[in-house]
């Protein structure tokens, strides 16, 4: 139907612009952009002094003296532990509920409204309620951190289940599938790609919750360290631990990117030809 | 006013590669004349119209109007598209009065035009609804009515029914050709239906496949003011017969390309 | 399956927690001074209201919530059309952008305070950076998806880059800028809450996170009970806005 040339002169030839990748304007300014934001740090740390930024060299230090005086690497074990068993919590109970929810298109149509809510309420203030049930300690964080990251499970999931392709499914009933055959074949290569794409979301929700329990009524995880460096102005401890979060967060979630992109790789593009 | 496209070529150019559109184009219509393009998908027929349109500017060739070369949007060229375009923000009247809204024609004339065209589409009493709340073929009809209020003296129409069933594009055609009747514009009309074309048109061109020139014209010689009654007398087979012959080759061509 | 069936058997889902809230306490089931029924906490709230206990955090809450909201609104739209207007920049910023919400941008709010100091701007700082990245991004993709058609009307009619701009492009981006502005306004009060919670002097997230402290858990239960209610409703209000605005879409 498209009537413009834009369809078909993506697909002959080679790749083109492969070669060209590295002299890319757009390559080259991503690349530098981290640069640029350490640059301007730095830049921060000249300009208002080390009562308000501590420069990245010194973070980094810090951060390398916490490695050998033992705590960052006891604190962070912490925070990992309680993100695995948050995170854990969170996949295993987001995608049974996800999928159970979005197989009925009733269950979908009354449920769907208030789980989108609860992703949107203010959640962190409920944190006493799992203090009561779980005490101090990791496993409040846990299932706490499992109830930030749950929700986008969930959502994606149920999203997912429901946009099943009806018309590939009655291709599989009229081959005779068996059940099991058909959710390895048809739904779950269909549910895949969204699951995917709320694991990812559910992992960075997961891990603020996870850092923000720790910030509150702990003594260890790397949550706690950042509230005791307040108190102590540790300027360079709390400049350290921010980058080496934000690094973390940002490397996982590059992850998960590379691996939605490797299971979209072979579908049509959303977007039409214009 | 009469229009004529010369030697028009366009190549599109993207991503270090090159796909030619259209392999010069030669076509001229006279004065209150209606003529349809059919080609098959992909020749460049939608290129054309958007060349002709001053939308985009062509690689080579011209496009004259009474004899004046064209530079962009011609302001006597009125243009409807295929796809949704009534604004979905702004009432019918609203989308009808646009265009002479941006060109500053007073309020109380640019509402005694509007209303007028809004009644010759056949939309009267819809005046205060939104696109969103209308059916297809009333939207289409509001995106008419917005081009016709402009009073265009040359018709430039992109499949304008193409998303709409059957019927509704024989009726909306039958509509068409009595509001043309009224106006007089030259027309250029782009559709991939072979009856429509028939039904509508003076003259039907074929177009080849990719890159697009023009194969075939046939004339129309069924008895103006005709409507969709004509569709099937053995006449109006005989017409769509021919258009048939030389479109089926060329999309023949153009899908084995596709496979 | 109808629409009244769903928003029925919706409401039944609702009305069974509430009033889990109520019966699980009361039959014993739970530690009787951690879990208090809501017929105890309902009263304890219009108690605390009554005092004026509530109303100095009631209003730091939602200063600090409107104020970050509308710098959010006022960065973030200008922001969102530039990125659209300059596509390198767009391109350059895009993986950066989408990856701005995996990062616990909270981590930041110590680094706030050890700057700041225990006041209300870095609660309205870590909140608008939580929130304008939503709005910056959906504004970007509204221009973005303005569909060509729309524009080649403008193009046809000969219409000026101005007319263009402000007949065709903002009305046609509308609805999805108000998205980015609505989840704007959510992650501004979840900002604002979280931080309050977490260290702080003032405000309703403050409150519970003083009366957790304390051992005050009728008073904790009620302000917790204030900020969910404060927040359904304004997800409620938005969301009826919202409406409003696709139904002519």
């Amino acid at each position: 139907m498209a009537d413009a040339a834009g369809q078909t002169a993506r697909t002959p030839g080679g790749e083109p612009g492969k070669a060209s990748a590295w002299q890319d304007p757009v390559r080259i300014a991503q690349l530098l952009f981290p640069l640029a934001l350490l640059a301007l740090w730095q830049v921060l740390a000249v300009v208002l002094g080390d009562f308000f930024v501590a420069s990245p060299l010194v973070s980094l230090r810090a951060l390398l003296e916490g490695v050998g005086e033992g705590w960052l690497g006891a604190d962070a074990g912490v925070t990992l532990v309680a993100l695995a068993y948050g995170y854990l919590l969170a996949v295993v109970l987001g995608v049974v509920i996800g999928f159970l929810l979005g197989l009925s298109r009733f269950a979908y149509a009354v449920f769907e409204p208030i789980v989108v809510a609860l992703y949107a309420l203010p959640k962190v203030a409920l944190y006493p309620i799992f203090l009561f049930a779980f005490g101090l300690g990791i496993a409040a964080q846990a299932w706490f951190a499992m109830f930030f990251g749950v929700f986008p499970i969930i959502i994606f999931t149920m999203s997912g289940t429901r946009n099943v392709s009806e018309v590939m499914l009655k291709v599989g009933r009229s081959l005779r599938l068996s059940r099991l055959q058909l959710f390895r074949t048809i739904v779950f290569p269909a549910i895949r790609p969204s699951m995917v794409a709320g694991l990812r979301i559910g992992f960075g929700v997961t891990f603020l919750g996870v850092v923000l329990s720790q910030m509150f009524a702990a003594r260890s995880g790397l949550g706690y360290v950042l509230v005791q460096s307040v108190s102590l102005h540790d300027m360079p401890r709390l400049y350290g631990l921010v980058l080496l979060l934000t690094v973390f967060a940002f490397a996982v979630n590059g992850a998960f990117l590379l691996w939605e992109r490797r299971l979209t790789r072979n579908r049509p593009s959303e977007k039409g030809a214009f | 006013m009469r229009l004529e496209v010369k030697e028009v070529r366009k190549t599109f150019s993207g991503k270090g590669q090159e796909v030619e559109a259209l392999a010069g184009v030669d076509l001229a219509v006279a004065e209150g004349e209606f003529v349809s393009i059919v080609g098959p998908s992909g020749c460049g027929k939608s290129t054309l119209l958007e060349i002709v349109g001053g939308l985009i500017g062509p690689t080579g060739g011209e496009v004259l109007i009474e004899g004046e070369p064209i530079n962009g949007p011609h302001p006597a060229v009125g243009l409807v598209f295929q796809q949704e375009s009534a604004f979905p923000w702004r009432t019918v009247l609203g989308n009808v009065e646009f265009g002479l809204e941006m060109h500053g024609v007073a309020k109380g004339e640019r509402r005694e035009r509007s209303r007028a065209l809004i009644e010759l589409v056949g939309l009267k009493g819809f005046e205060d609804r939104y696109p969103g709340e209308l059916s297809g073929g009333m939207r289409q009809r509001v995106a008419i009515a917005r081009t016709l209020v402009m009073n265009p003296e040359v018709l430039l129409m992109d499949e304008p029914f193409g998303a709409l069933d059957e019927q509704t594009r024989l009726i909306l055609g039958d509509e068409l050709l009595s509001i043309w009747s009224e106006t007089k514009a030259t027309a250029l009309f782009i559709t991939h239906s072979i009856e429509e074309a028939t039904l509508l048109s003076d003259r039907v061109i074929v177009m080849s496949a990719r890159p697009g020139t023009i194969k075939k014209v046939v004339t129309v010689d069924l008895e103006r003011p005709r409507d969709s009654s004509v569709v099937g007398t053995p006449e109006f087979g005989n017409i769509t017969g021919d258009v048939w012959k030389v479109l089926r080759e060329e999309s023949m061509k153009t899908l084995k390309g596709h496979v | 399956m109808n629409a009244a069936s769903v928003r029925l058997t919706r409401w039944a889902v609702i009305i069974a927690t509430v009033a889990a809230l109520e019966i699980v306490p009361r039959a014993g089931l739970g530690d009787a001074i951690t879990l208090i029924p809501l017929s105890r906490i309902v009263p304890e709230f219009f108690e605390l209201l009554a005092d004026g206990e509530l109303t100095p955090h009631l209003l730091s809450t939602g200063g600090a919530f409107v104020l970050s909201f509308l710098l959010a609104g006022l960065t973030g739209v200008p922001l969102g059309y530039l990125l659209w207007r300059y596509e390198p920049l767009k391109r350059t910023l895009d993986p950066y952008l989408t990856t701005y919400y995996a990062i616990p941008i909270f981590a930041f709010y110590p680094l706030l305070l050890a700057i700041f100091g225990f006041n209300i701007l870095p609660v309205v700082v870590i909140s608008w950076a939580w929130a304008v990245v939503a709005v910056v991004l959906n504004t970007a993709i509204g221009f973005g998806e303005v569909p060509r058609v729309l524009i080649k009307v403008g193009q046809s009619m000969n219409l000026s880059r101005w007319q263009l701009l402000s007949r065709i492009f903002f009305p046609a981006a509308v609805p999805y800028v108000f998205t980015g502005l609505k989840l704007g306004m959510v992650y501004s009060l979840i900002g604002v809450i979280a931080s309050e919670f977490v260290l702080s002097t003032q405000g309703l997230g403050y409150l519970v996170s003083y009366n957790y402290t304390n051992f005050r858990t009728a008073a904790m239960y009620s302000a917790m009970f204030l900020i969910l209610f404060l927040a359904i409703l304004l997800n409620w209000a938005l969301n009826s806005i919202e409406r409003r605005l696709y139904e002519h879409g």
